[in-house]
């Protein structure tokens, strides 16, 4: 099987969100 | 996180000594069984400490299980059969809140389960050791977030795919009675979420995320609890007042940010409700503290109640229902009702997937040529299933693992989460 291209949870969009690694949404600095 | 989290002891097991019986003389065969010798008895040494980088404990446990794999599944096969050397040798193992007497199975599958379940708890382990120490950075959480992950991941693989192929139904209290299992993922997995909580407080998320976020985790500790309230109390009592508490103070937590919401939305009414329940939830967590304190059984005594996470919350449900009681005296007039509003049922980010995991590929060592090196004759057990509680007898308790101690800081942590998982 092919290896995952990214660690689960380790999403980086969610819902069309841009998330960080603990899945919560990125904050605008 | 200092005494923040709660942790049972490790499975104890007995030496296996894999002398397998061969046809003739095979090298490769013999370094087969050097390998699975020396590779359990490395994982067995790093397992007992926390403070070990997963970099060292993952390539161990890696090593030891592609040579296992040879006596659970015969190596280059297609067909996916048993291997002949399935029932060649005895593992005993205990149980990690059933005390030092081993179950012992002449079952390569019962050894796979019960190591994999001791990895995992590994990985719970060296989670609670990194949010202990004095300055945990980013990356640190992002290792305590990760390594619970990791655990809940082992756990679940091995329940699913591996506990329903034992020879016998898992005894009651045993790590892999379904109970037992269900209270170890939810801990996992809530435990993660514990750390993402304080992220999104630390970084001002929405309240609303914060509660919704609260409000699961504190049903994820409430399924742990209720998993093993069936269970012998004088065992597992310790371990639920555990989960009952932070229950409770996940559910204060989701009233006071609920409140704190409903308060941004101009329903003024609502929010003093929900800070009423909140300020009653921590309360109901500091009773369950003291139970908590007092009730004895396995496992380390966590003290959560000193930790600044939970102090802090009471000034801020306490201040937070003084402003809103306040501004609807003055400004709102609005009715409070009778009962809680509803949280969030269901939060959308920062909830936490066990990590997928699969077993890694049979050792190169393994061939056909090596695999029939053994002789299936010599190396089937004499008696696997008779009398097995007589063998137990005769060879005894073992004794429970010593742990390497993990350092536990005792000053505040300086931010707004009060968590030092930031």
């Amino acid at each position: 099987p092919n290896a995952p291209e990214k660690e689960p949870g380790a999403e980086t969009v969610k819902d069309g969100m841009p998330v960080d690694e603990f899945g919560l949404p990125q904050m605008t600095t | 996180m200092a005494h923040w989290f709660h942790r049972n002891p490790l499975k104890a097991t007995a030496e296996a000594k894999f002398d397998l019986k061969m046809v003739a003389s095979d090298s490769q065969a013999l370094k087969i069984c050097s390998d699975l010798r020396q590779s359990r008895l490395r994982l067995l040494q790093l397992l007992p400490d926390a403070n070990h980088e997963i970099d060292v404990v993952e390539p161990a446990l890696t090593l030891y299980l592609s040579l296992l794999r040879g006596l659970i599944e015969v190596p280059e096969d297609q067909s996916s059969g048993w291997s002949k050397l399935r029932h060649s040798i005895r593992f005993r193992w205990t149980q990690s809140m059933l005390g030092n007497t081993p179950e012992g199975h002449f079952d390569a599958v019962f050894e796979l389960v019960s190591v994999l379940q001791n990895a995992a708890f590994w990985y719970m382990k060296h989670a609670f050791k990194i949010s202990a120490q004095d300055d945990v950075n980013m990356d640190e959480a992002k290792i305590v977030h990760r390594s619970l992950r990791r655990g809940a991941g082992l756990l679940k693989y091995v329940q699913e795919e591996w506990v329903n192929k034992l020879l016998e139904t898992p005894p009651a209290g045993s790590d892999s009675d379904p109970r037992v299992h269900t209270a170890y993922l939810n801990q996992a997995t809530a435990e993660a979420q514990e750390v993402t909580i304080a992220r999104a407080i630390e970084l001002k998320h929405n309240p609303g995320l914060v509660s919704a976020l609260a409000n699961e985790t504190s049903k994820m500790f409430t399924t742990a609890a209720d998993a093993i309230t069936s269970l012998e109390e004088k065992k597992f009592g310790h371990w639920i007042k555990y989960f009952r508490l932070k229950a409770s103070l996940y559910a204060a937590y989701a009233h006071n940010y609920a409140g704190q919401n409903m308060l941004n939305q101009d329903k003024c009414g609502e929010a003093i409700r929900s800070l009423q329940e909140a300020k009653k939830k921590y309360e109901e967590a500091g009773e369950l503290c003291k139970e908590y304190a007092r009730t004895k059984g396995p496992g380390t005594q966590a003290k959560p109640e000193t930790h600044e996470f939970f102090r802090r919350l009471a000034p801020i449900v306490a201040r937070t229902l003084e402003k809103c009681e306040r501004e609807n005296g003055m400004i709102y007039h609005q009715k409070v009702p009778y009962d809680p509003p509803e949280l969030e049922m269901k939060a959308t980010y920062g909830l936490v997937s066990p990590d997928d995991y699969t077993l890694p590929p049979a050792a190169p060592l393994w061939t056909a040529v090596t695999y029939s090196a053994f002789d299936l004759t010599k190396n089937l057990s004499e008696d696997p299933s008779a009398n097995p509680k007589a063998a137990e007898k005769v060879e005894g308790d073992l004794p429970p693992v010593k742990e390497a101690n993990i350092h536990q800081k005792s000053k505040d942590h300086k931010n707004n989460s009060g968590c030092s998982v930031m």
